[in-house]
């Protein structure tokens, strides 16, 4: 009971932060959800917690203690509540009061409990299992828990710990991947005054309700609670994605981030004159945050989504929605929230000379075409069930629907699920270090599950019900 | 007889050999027992035969040795059940080739490997090989050098259709494990087509078998095209019965019944959790590949609690020396024999103490008497006391 305790007031310190930073994006231009707001500050929050513990940490502040998490935080959240109600922004009207909803036939009620039943009976046996069993994935007991373990008892970011027969190794490449993950377990470990395998593995099971939270919220917005659930559903039903969210790796954690991203590409692609603003600076937390999750994130999916973003911006302004002057100060904050966090990551990196790339340094890559890695991609995505029929039902869509596919405002989410796919895939086929995480499907992995929820975010709004009507 | 009557009697005709032609199994048996030996085989190389009432002896040599045939089954074998017994395991290699091919065929070949049980029963999955084809070819076996076998019976077999719908309706019941691979893919439903597959569906990694995704896929495609053609003005007739929502309701319902496979297997992984392990009683537990290594860690870890380091010493590193690193962190495993002295066994019957407490390893004599400090099962144990420098034990 005490560790749920736990759990719930350590995941509520960096949601309200979170909760206070989106007002403050916001400002006077709503355009979160009371609800949505409040899920992506639970996604964002921890993420911008860990990073301003991290740079405290570094500069030699704080230390990685209980009061060295509290204090810093808590003192931010009073800074920015007090500015909020200077600025009056606390308390903001919900932009989406009214979800579409349709009157719907009993059988398919009937049809969609009984979705809903299922995805709730596999969720609850997966947090069970989770909360129950002990630490057994490599990268588990030799990244996310270690790492955070040791943080947890040496109460300092080390990067550096004894591995195997006394040497004392730098573990290169995971020492090289942002701590946030890590730093959530220091954190809830050092709330709990022990290190508690339910409390360190179980963040991983919120992370992935939240990314089921924030899918529910976004596709009800768009299509309809129906249709809410129906994603809900179907998300759940991506076994990778399930299995990911129910043991303790860091890769729906990601994945969250990515699809809070790809949200916000699409929204600007919706914007108006007063929302691409706002929109802006959102992207720009995100990606921010994305930033300091997982290597990946700054090679690979950060400069698609800061290119895409900018290419929405230069639309706004190009067509006139936006004045000049608004656009390049909202350039100007849209990068500098990214630079916030990417310099001094990047420094740091730099500092401590630790890698870049997943788990693989890609200073001295080979180029070559490896027929063994584009033959597991596929074999990945034709012959195994990890994210069932979802790429098949994808392509079959992008074809058949290929009009609203590759018209705005859908073409940056496709632009951006189909780059992300062919430069992962170009990644693992032609440089010569990372082909093996294709070959032994271990990074190939990591990748869906990043970028299935926002592809298959793609898939539903490609099937809009007015678009299915019509075709 | 009108012709209706014909008809009918022709259809009931027809309708009683449909069971027989679907049940009609082809096998071809070679046997190797005293005076049954139906078929002539050939030694090559550095090998020796001997009849032997219950099959034929083969021996190599110092080199390697072959025993081969030209006669092969009239009919495409899918399958091929090897029954042999040696007095040690041996692993000998089933070959084939083309020898009319004009390369000579290059040689194809499945490993056997023979235990030291009386009888053996191994089943080739030959239709699965790339390379068994429907060409005239010569097989037999290869035996490395000092080897030595009885090979009793072959038994090749070409399934039935009605086995093959059997066996794929079969295969849908089964379900994989909860494995180490499971974090990184899971292969989904898959269709053995006939009993062997069926009966080795998980057993390969990859499993040797249809992928069930893969056929649904085909029939999605087909799906597609069909719609496709619909709105062509060849077919225009199919619109009527064919629409985009029909499409959509198939696709919808092939997600959904991939979805209850993949769920009830999550959920049986689930369970096997629960009994094996979450309603365990502590100490008598075993966790998924890893057996008892969990209960045997929580023993550990009071033991070692206040050293900085200790010697750990498993069947194999990995996975247990990262895990249990991190279970007793910040007491970390090391192996610095001359400044370590507690031992931290894990599942290794070879490691022994004898009578005056000393640590024994492979017969050798490898610490000073000591201490034990707890034990957790035969094999399973930690010890404290110094090591003798005469010998580098087997991490």
């Amino acid at each position: 009971m005490i560790t749920i305790l736990v759990l719930l007031f350590g995941f509520a310190l960096p949601s309200l932060l979170g909760w206070l930073l989106l007002l403050h994006a916001e400002g006077r231009t709503i355009v979160l959800g009371r609800a949505e707001r409040i899920v992506w500050g639970m996604a964002l929050g921890p993420t911008l917690m860990m990073l301003l513990v991290f740079l405290l940490h570094v500069l030699g502040i704080v230390s990685l203690t209980l009061l060295g998490f509290l204090i810093p935080t808590v003192l931010l959240i009073i800074g920015l509540a007090f500015l909020a109600h200077r600025r009056t922004l606390l308390w903001p009207r919900d932009a989406h009061s009214e979800y579409r909803e349709e009157k719907r036939a009993p059988w398919k009620t009937a049809l969609l409990a009984v979705l809903i039943l299922w995805t709730a009976f596999k969720l609850f046996a997966g947090a069970y299992d989770l909360w129950n069993v002990p630490t057994y994935w490599d990268d588990s007991f030799n990244n996310w828990n270690m790492r955070g373990k040791v943080f947890f008892v040496k109460k300092s970011l080390e990067l550096q710990y004894v591995t195997e027969n006394d040497v004392q190794q730098i573990l290169g490449g995971v020492s090289s991947y942002p701590p946030t993950v890590p730093l959530v377990k220091t954190w809830l470990s050092s709330l709990r005054g022990s290190w508690q395998e339910p409390l360190v593995n179980s963040v991983h099971f919120v992370w992935f309700l939240i990314l089921l939270a924030s899918m529910f919220l976004f596709v009800s917005r768009m299509q309809g609670k129906t249709r809410g659930w129906i994603a809900v559903y179907a998300l759940t039903s991506l076994p990778l994605l399930l299995i990911h969210g129910t043991n303790p790796y860091a890769d729906i954690f990601v994945g969250m981030h990515v699809f809070l991203a790809s949200i916000c590409l699409l929204q600007l692609s919706n914007a108006t004159t007063h929302t691409v603003r706002p929109w802006m600076m959102l992207s720009g937390i995100t990606i921010g945050t994305l930033v300091f999750t997982k290597n990946e994130a700054l090679l690979l999916y950060t400069p698609v989504l800061i290119v895409l973003s900018l290419w929405q911006l230069w639309r706004q302004c190009r067509v006139g929605k936006s004045e000049a002057k608004a656009c390049v100060r909202t350039l100007i904050i849209f990068l500098g929230i990214i630079a916030l966090v990417v310099v001094p990551w990047l420094g740091f990196k730099w500092m401590q000379g630790l890698t870049f790339g997943n788990a693989k340094a890609v200073g001295d890559t080979v180029l070559m075409l490896n027929q063994r890695a584009a033959h597991a991609i596929w074999f990945s995505l034709s012959k195994e069930a990890n994210v069932l029929l979802l790429p098949l039902f994808l392509m079959g869509s992008l074809l058949l629907k290929y009009r609203t596919a590759f018209r705005l405002p859908l073409l940056s989410l496709t632009l951006f699920v189909l780059l992300i796919f062919v430069m992962q895939s170009g990644l693992f086929i032609f440089v010569q270090a990372l082909a093996n995480e294709a070959i032994k499907q271990t990074g190939l992995a990591r990748g869906l599950v990043h970028i299935a929820p926002s592809a298959l975010l793609l898939l539903f709004l490609l099937w809009e019900p007015k678009n299915t009507q019509s075709s | 007889m009108s012709l209706r009557l014909h008809l009918l009697f022709s259809l009931f005709v027809f309708g009683l050999s449909v069971p027989g032609v679907l049940r009609a199994e082809t096998s071809k048996l070679f046997d190797f027992r005293a005076g049954m030996i139906n078929a002539e085989w050939r030694g090559a190389g550095d090998i020796s035969v001997e009849k032997q009432a219950d099959g034929i002896w083969l021996r190599s040599g110092s080199s390697t040795g072959m025993i081969l045939t030209d006669a092969e089954p009239p009919f495409f074998a899918e399958t091929a059940l090897i029954i042999a017994s040696a007095e040690t395991p041996t692993k000998v290699l089933f070959i084939w080739f083309y020898p009319e091919k004009e390369d000579g065929g290059l040689t194809s070949y499945y490993d056997v490997n023979v235990s030291s049980d009386s009888e053996n029963h191994r089943t080739l999955l030959l239709s699965r090989h790339p390379d068994w084809r429907k060409e005239k070819k010569t097989m037999g076996f290869l035996l490395p050098p000092h080897s030595s076998i009885v090979l009793h019976r072959i038994e090749f077999k070409q399934w039935n259709l009605w086995d093959t719908v059997v066996s794929a309706l079969r295969s849908v019941t089964q379900l994989d494990d909860y494995r180490p691979y499971a974090i990184n893919f899971t292969w989904g439903p898959q269709l053995g087509l006939n009993p062997p597959e069926v009966t080795e569906l998980y057993q390969n990694v990859p499993p040797i078998a249809t992928s069930g995704i893969w056929v649904v896929t085909l029939f999605i495609i087909f799906c597609i095209l069909l719609y496709l053609l619909s709105r062509t003005s060849y077919a225009i007739w199919m619109r009527k019965y064919y629409s985009l929502m029909t499409l959509l309701w198939i696709a919808c319902g092939t997600w959904l019944l991939l979805d209850l496979y993949m769920g009830v297997q999550f959920l049986s992984w689930v369970k096997e959790d629960h009994d094996a392990y979450i309603s365990g009683e502590s100490g008598f537990r075993t966790f998924r590949d890893r057996d008892a290594f969990y209960d045997f860690a929580e023993f550990v870890r009071p033991l070692v609690t206040g050293r900085e380091r200790y010697i750990f010493i498993a069947e194999t590193p990995w996975p247990y020396i990262g895990n249990i690193r991190y279970l007793t962190f910040p007491s970390i495993p090391a192996f610095n024999l001359q400044e370590d002295d507690t031992w931290v066994i894990y599942d290794r019957s070879d490691i022994t103490l004898d009578s005056t407490n000393q640590l024994m390893m492979g017969g050798d004599v490898i610490t000073n008497p000591g201490e034990v400090l707890g034990i957790f099962d035969e094999g399973s144990f930690v010890f404290r006391g110094t090591f003798i420098q005469h010998s580098e034990p087997q991490q």
